[in-house]
C-alpha cells in the first residue's frame, strides 16, 4: 500500500469512528452523555477529529484588515449617531402637528395677515419635521417594503428641507452600506445620486462601494461616482478591483472608469 | 465588573440598550469563530471577511430581536448563517476550495508529514465543498467549531435529538464523499 493510500485509509478510519459516535449519540439521545460506551468512543474520537480537521493554520485566521475595518465602522457609526426617532418622539411630533393645525384653525379670525404668514411658515416647518421623522422611522423598519417607502419619502424630504436633511442623508448612506435588500440599497442610491455635490454623500458612497457584494450595486455605485471622481473614490475603485472574485462585467466597467477618469 | 468579565449575554443586552461599544468586546471574542465558520461555508477568505463584517453590522441592526432569555452564540451564528445564505442566494456559487487555496496547499514546500497533512486537508475540503449546504454547515458547527448540540438546536430551530441524527447523517455522507474522491484520485 502506498503512503498516500495509507493516509487516505487513516482519514477514512477516523471518519468511520466519528460516524459511529454520531450514530451512538443519535441512538442513545440524552443518555449518551452518561453512557460508558459513548464516553469511551468519544475519547477515542477526540484525536480522530483533530486528525481529520488538520488544516493550514494560515487559512483560519482573518487578516488584521477585518478588525481595522470593523472598528472603523463602529467609530463611524458612533460619530454619525444621532438620537433615533423613537415612537414617543414620533407621537410627540404628530401631537405638535395637530396642535399646530388646531391653532392654525382657530386663529385666522382674530389675527392679521403678517401673523398668518408666520403661522404658515411654522406649519410648513412642522410638517417637514414630521416627514423627516417618519422617513427615519421607515428607513429603520424591519420590512423591506417599509424601508422602500422610507426611501421614496426621503426624496421629498431631501428637496423640501435642505438644511434639516443631514440625518436623512446619513440614514440613506447607512442603507446603501448595509441594508440586506438589494432593492432598498439601489433605491437609496438613486435618492442620493442627486446630492453628489455634498462631500458627505460622495465620501459615504465611496466607503459603501467596497462593502457591496452584488455586481448590480457595484456597477450602479461606480457609475454614480464615476463623474469627476477624486482620489478617495479612485481608492475605492481600486480596492474593489483587487477582489479575485469580482464579476468580469464590473471589472471591465471599473477599468473603463479608471482608464478614462480624471483626478 | 469590567467589560471583559461580563458574559456575552450581558454585553449583548448593553448593545441592545444602545451601548454599541460593547459590540467591540463581542467582536473580539467571536469574530475568529464566525470567520472560520463562514470560510468553511464559502471557501474564500476575502469574501468571508466581508461577510463577518456584514454579520456584526447586522447584529447592530437587529439588536432588538435579541431577547432577555436569548443565548448569544447561537443567536450570532444564526445571523452569520443568514448572511451566508444571502451570499449564496446572490452568487449562486458553491464553495470554491478547489482553486487558489488548494493550489497553495499543494505547492507549498514541507516535510513528508506536512505533505500528508496537506493531502488530508485537500481531500477534506473538497469533500466538504461537495456536501449539501445543510450538511456542511452542521459538520462545521458540530465538529470544527465544537458547538454543543443544544446550541446548534437553538440556532437551527430544531431539537437536540434531531441535531444528533442530522450530524450522524452528515458524517456518513462526508465519509462516503471522501471515499469517492479518493477513488477518483487513484484513477487520475
Amino acid at each position: 500500500m502506498t503512503e498516500a493510500r495509507e493516509n487516505v485509509e487513516e482519514l477514512l478510519e477516523s471518519l468511520a469512528q466519528l460516524e459511529e459516535l454520531a450514530a451512538l449519540d443519535a441512538e442513545l439521545g440524552d443518555a449518551s452523555e452518561e453512557s460508558a460506551e459513548a464516553g469511551s468512543l468519544r475519547e477515542r474520537t477526540r484525536f480522530a477529529w483533530s486528525s481529520v480537521a488538520a488544516h493550514d493554520p494560515g487559512l483560519e485566521v482573518p487578516s488584521d484588515r477585518l478588525r481595522r475595518r470593523f472598528f472603523a465602522e463602529l467609530e463611524t457609526r458612533r460619530e454619525r449617531q444621532t438620537p433615533a426617532p423613537s415612537r414617543s418622539s414620533l407621537g410627540l411630533a404628530a401631537a405638535t402637528l395637530l396642535v399646530g393645525l388646531g391653532v392654525g384653525w382657530l386663529l385666522p379670525s382674530r389675527t392679521v395677515a403678517p401673523q398668518s404668514d408666520e403661522r404658515v411658515v411654522r406649519l410648513e416647518q412642522e410638517v417637514a419635521q414630521m416627514g423627516q421623522l417618519l422617513t427615519l422611522s421607515l428607513l429603520d423598519h424591519s420590512s423591506a417594503n417599509e424601508r422602500l417607502r422610507g426611501v421614496a419619502l426621503s426624496e421629498q424630504t431631501l428637496t423640501s428641507t435642505e438644511a434639516a436633511s443631514d440625518e436623512v442623508v446619513s440614514a440613506l448612506l447607512e442603507t446603501v452600506r448595509v441594508d440586506e435588500s438589494e432593492n432598498v440599497r439601489l433605491a437609496a442610491l438613486d435618492a442620493l445620486a442627486i446630492l453628489l455635490e455634498r462631500p458627505q454623500v460622495r465620501s459615504g458612497l465611496a466607503e459603501a462601494l467596497p462593502l457591496q457584494q452584488s455586481p448590480m450595486l457595484q456597477v450602479a455605485l461606480s457609475d454614480v461616482l464615476s463623474d469627476g471622481f477624486a482620489a478617495s473614490e479612485r481608492a475605492a475603485f481600486e480596492q474593489l478591483l483587487e477582489r479575485p472574485d469580482l464579476d468580469p462585467v464590473v471589472r471591465e466597467r471599473l477599468q473603463s472608469i479608471l482608464g478614462g477618469g480624471e483626478l | 465588573m469590567t467589560r471583559m468579565e461580563r458574559s456575552d449575554e450581558q454585553l449583548m443586552l448593553e448593545v441592545r440598550s444602545g451601548d454599541e461599544s460593547s459590540l467591540g468586546t463581542l467582536f473580539e471574542r467571536h469574530h475568529e469563530g464566525v470567520y472560520r465558520y463562514l470560510l468553511r461555508m464559502t471557501g474564500q477568505p476575502q469574501i468571508s471577511e466581508d461577510l463577518v463584517q456584514d454579520a456584526f453590522i447586522r447584529v447592530l441592526r437587529y439588536r432588538q430581536s435579541f431577547r432577555d432569555d436569548s443565548h448569544f452564540r447561537p443567536w450570532l451564528y444564526r445571523v452569520a448563517h443568514n448572511v451566508g445564505t444571502d451570499h449564496f442566494n446572490r452568487s449562486s456559487k458553491r464553495p470554491e476550495y478547489g482553486t487558489d487555496e488548494l493550489e497553495a496547499v499543494d505547492e507549498a514546500p514541507g516535510s513528508q508529514e506536512q505533505l500528508e497533512s496537506r493531502e488530508r486537508v485537500g481531500l477534506m475540503q473538497r469533500a466538504l465543498a461537495a456536501l449539501p449546504a445543510e450538511k456542511r454547515e452542521l459538520l462545521i458547527l458540530a465538529r470544527y467549531e465544537a458547538l454543543p448540540y443544544a446550541e446548534i438546536g437553538e440556532l437551527l430551530d430544531c431539537s437536540v435529538g434531531a441535531v444528533k441524527v442530522r450530524v450522524h447523517r452528515a458524517t456518513a455522507t462526508l465519509r462516503q464523499e471522501v471515499e469517492r474522491l479518493a477513488k477518483e484520485n487513484e484513477h487520475d
